[in-house]
């Protein structure tokens, strides 16, 4: 590398981290996690340093069985994970460069690719330099072998060098290809929901081990695993010196092939044209769309469609809808565990769908409109068209969902067929109610402007406020449901006042349902009310 | 005999391309392109949204390579992406400005990458954020900056290393009539003191103000060109045809034809 290139290295990772730290500043949120995040990490650092110190005693003293092997498979997973962790971090942020095309014609995509690589390395090597420094002088202390320290230290630093490495390339390599296939293209969501049931899959059934255990006895006969006789080499004697000597080697080499690797990748992808894909410009309407249109007035089933639409070309917009899916991680994990449906499980699933059904595209149905609002608002009972043209579109979707969910869920749990049935009327009756709750809350808190939905992308989300103010509001709605079909509840009332858990259901179905339309009624008003009353000051 | 010794004394064009096209699958955005810009000389380039000229600028800029045809900046082609970068200033219609640092950084970290000794930038940025007006805003953060101030800001930072070809997409977008006159007047300097300016913009007064030549594209083909003169007399449409006319005769006649 020459002098120039190196100059412009530290210039770009220098530039980089201070936008971060400036940009980190300026969300106290963030700030709030990381530190607390770091209050958690310390525990874990603790634990880590303990764990070292007695792990080098235990070598001194004798009292471990074959500790080469207990070190090779605490390599291997080591460097696993952090492959993952820098394979993510190089996909989700560090390898998407900011105003790309004018660096790109400033500098090199070399030296571009040099200088994120620079602040990542500043960013994860500093505080990873110091906490590993302090646990290999603990296993040193531990194991009473000075030689421990430098050359531990120097393993870890393979290890995870290699690993980040790695994993840079693998996230490179796939976005390579996400942005030339025009299949994972066009089904990017589908591969991520398929993704992420996967590992939700594995986690509540445990079954890491199997994917795991494989690439575990892969490594283990390649220099990843080689570098647990490096790590111990001077400490025990059962430690293979060809081992860690191929360790080394094998670093060095794959250092070198990987740099030409990464540079060659990195051009390839911030260079390509991507896939092109042509919109079909349809004059003619679609068939469903015609069937829509002899049921609704044509306004509001065009607000519908495009509701639908801009959510399939940016799903990311629907953020907010995913939250309430967290009321259905627990009765999820449990059924799979135990193989049946618990009693809580189909009432959550009311309150999740209901939740989600109001999230999905009423939480903003002013700044939704985005640059297009100051012609939008032309038009005649716009009011009443956006609120029952929003509150549908989420409707069409959410009541089946949720009123299929909950009889299917209801019948395979003990729930009795009465019970069945007052939580499926829950159930319709919020669903139909939300989209209208929320339409209120979300011209009280508009979002007008785009904001970061991650690094790379901008979108109008709703805020963060109005999510927070319909979820209360939702949650008291559906609370009545929620209390009539809940067992221990319903024979703490049943004993107190002597009201039979039916007639309790029944009742709390009833409450949820009056509150559900009298709540939606004023905030839908009121919504209507302020969308035709809308003045740009 | 004599035209060798003529070619041999010709200076090479500041851009160069022939033949150059662009296809996204079976769709061209760029087809089968000639142009010759010389250099001192600013080129006006035309065409409606979704015409093909920014795709001309990215290839032109090293940016996206051609699929078809060459294209070269002062002689070097655009596949040499390392030769020609030094030799070319890019403004795109989003200025490639960083909203956490302040204006004076940016300037600062640009000029740092283009190998400015610090002692020359310092002058250098100095007498450029006085011209723009942007010196008393130089230590505020970019996210505060307006349109114009932004717009200023990336047309400094690809002039700061004194490129050879300018390419400003839209330049004069967003601002108001005064930081227009400002940006016109630092194009006209520029071409004054030999530099080539690749001007691509919607604003057929600013064309009609500052370009030797200009070319309209329409469907990624460049379906006139001429100087402003010869243009407007071959629009037919009597001796008091604009620039207008012309636009809008040749996208029509395309648009015809097509139909």
């Amino acid at each position: 590398m020459k002098m120039t290139d190196w100059q412009h290295v530290k210039a770009i990772g220098r530039t980089e981290l201070r936008r971060r730290w400036r940009s980190l500043q300026g969300n106290p949120a963030q700030l709030v996690a990381i530190l607390f995040a770091g209050l958690f990490g310390l525990l874990a650092v603790g634990v880590l340093l303990f764990g070292a110190f007695i792990f080098g005693t235990g070598i001194r003293t004798g009292d471990l069985d074959a500790p080469i092997d207990l070190v090779r498979q605490g390599v291997i997973y080591t460097w696993i994970f952090v492959l993952g962790f820098g394979g993510y971090r190089a996909y989700a942020t560090a390898l998407r460069p900011d105003r790309l095309d004018g660096m790109l014609t400033t500098v090199s995509h070399r030296e571009l690719l040099g200088g994120l690589l620079f602040a990542e390395a500043l960013v994860w090597g500093i505080p990873g330099a110091v906490l590993v420094g302090l646990c290999v002088l603990l296993f040193a202390a531990g194991s009473g072998s000075i030689v421990a320290a430098p050359v531990a230290f120097v393993t870890i630093g393979l290890v995870v060098a290699t690993a980040l490495t790695g994993g840079f390339l693998v996230a490179l390599v796939i976005r390579n290809t996400g942005v030339r296939s025009r299949l994972l293209t066009r089904l990017r969501t589908v591969f991520v929901v398929v993704l992420g049931v996967g590992y939700f899959w594995l986690l509540v059934t445990q079954s890491f081990d199997t994917v795991l255990a494989p690439v575990y006895w892969v490594l283990s006969s390649t220099p990843i695993g080689w570098f647990g006789d490096l790590l111990l080499i001077g400490t025990v004697t059962e430690a293979s010196v060809v081992r860690a000597a191929g360790a080394v080697v094998g670093s060095g080499l794959f250092f070198v092939v990987s740099a030409r690797f990464l540079t060659r990748l990195a051009a390839l992808l911030w260079y390509a044209d991507g896939v092109y894909i042509q919109h079909q410009r349809t004059d003619s309407v679609s068939p469903t769309a015609s069937r829509f249109e002899s049921i609704l007035s044509r306004p509001i089933a065009g607000i519908v469609f495009r509701d639908w639409q801009r959510t399939r070309r940016a799903p990311i917009t629907l953020s907010f809808a995913i939250y309430p899916i967290i009321v259905l991680v627990n009765p999820t994990m449990t059924a799979i565990q135990t193989g049946s449906i618990s009693r809580s499980f189909p009432i959550l699933a009311v309150l999740s769908g209901a939740w989600i059904t109001g999230a999905l595209f009423s939480l903003n149905v002013l700044g939704n409109e985005g640059a297009v609002l100051p012609a939008t608002l032309l038009a005649n009972n716009l009011g009443q068209r956006l609120v029952v043209g929003h509150s549908v579109a989420g409707a069409l979707i959410g009541v089946p969902l949720t009123a299929g969910a909950t009889v299917t869920l209801g019948i395979a749990s003990p729930h009795s067929p009465m019970s069945v049935i007052t939580l499926t009327a829950s159930a319709l009756v919020l669903t139909l109610c939300t989209g209208a709750i929320a339409s209120g809350v979300g011209v009280v808190f508009p979002r007008f402007e785009e904001v970061s939905v991650s690094r790379s992308r901008k979108a109008i989300v709703p805020s963060t406020l109005a999510f927070v103010v319909y979820s209360i509001v939702l949650i008291l709605v559906a609370l009545p449901t929620i209390i009539g079909h809940s067992v221990t509840v319903g024979h703490a009332i049943d004993s107190w006042l002597g009201v039979p858990q039916p007639t309790l259901r029944l009742a709390g179905t009833a409450l949820s349902g009056t509150l559900g339309v009298g709540f939606g009624a004023v905030s839908a008003a009121y919504a209507v009310r302020s969308v035709d009353g809308f003045r740009f000051d | 005999m004599r035209d060798a010794s003529e070619s041999m004394t010709q200076p090479t064009p500041a851009i160069e391309a022939t033949g150059l096209t662009k296809r996204y699958g079976s769709t061209a955005v760029v087809d089968n392109v000639d142009l010759r810009v010389e250099q001192g000389a600013v080129y006006g380039f035309l065409g409606p949204n979704g015409a093909g000229k920014t795709t001309t600028m990215r290839i032109l800029t090293t940016l996206t390579q051609p699929t078809g045809g060459e294209a070269a900046i002062m002689g070097t082609s655009v596949t040499d992406r390392d030769g020609v970068r030094g030799a070319i200033g890019y403004v795109p219609e989003e200025p490639p400005v960083f909203d956490e640092l302040t204006g004076l950084e940016q300037l600062e970290y640009l000029a740092r990458l283009r190998d400015i000794p610090t002692e020359d930038a310092n002058g250098r940025l100095e007498a450029w954020l006085d011209r723009f007006d942007l010196s008393d805003d130089a230590g505020k953060r970019i996210e505060d900056y307006s349109k114009g101030m932004r717009q200023k800001l990336g047309l400094i930072q690809a002039l700061l290393h004194d490129p050879d070809v300018v390419f400003l997409d839209e330049p004069t977008s967003g601002l108001d009539p005064r930081a227009a006159r400002t940006v016109i007047d630092a194009i006209s300097e520029m071409a004054a003191s030999g530099q080539t300016v690749f001007l691509s913009t919607h604003i057929l007064s600013v064309v009609e103000e500052l370009a030797d030549i200009i070319g309209v594209l329409n469907e990624g083909r460049l379906v006139a060109e001429g100087t402003p003169a010869e243009l407007t007399a071959t629009a037919e449409r009597g001796g008091d045809s604009s620039l207008e006319d012309v636009f809008l005769a040749v996208t029509t006649d395309v648009e015809r034809d097509r139909q």
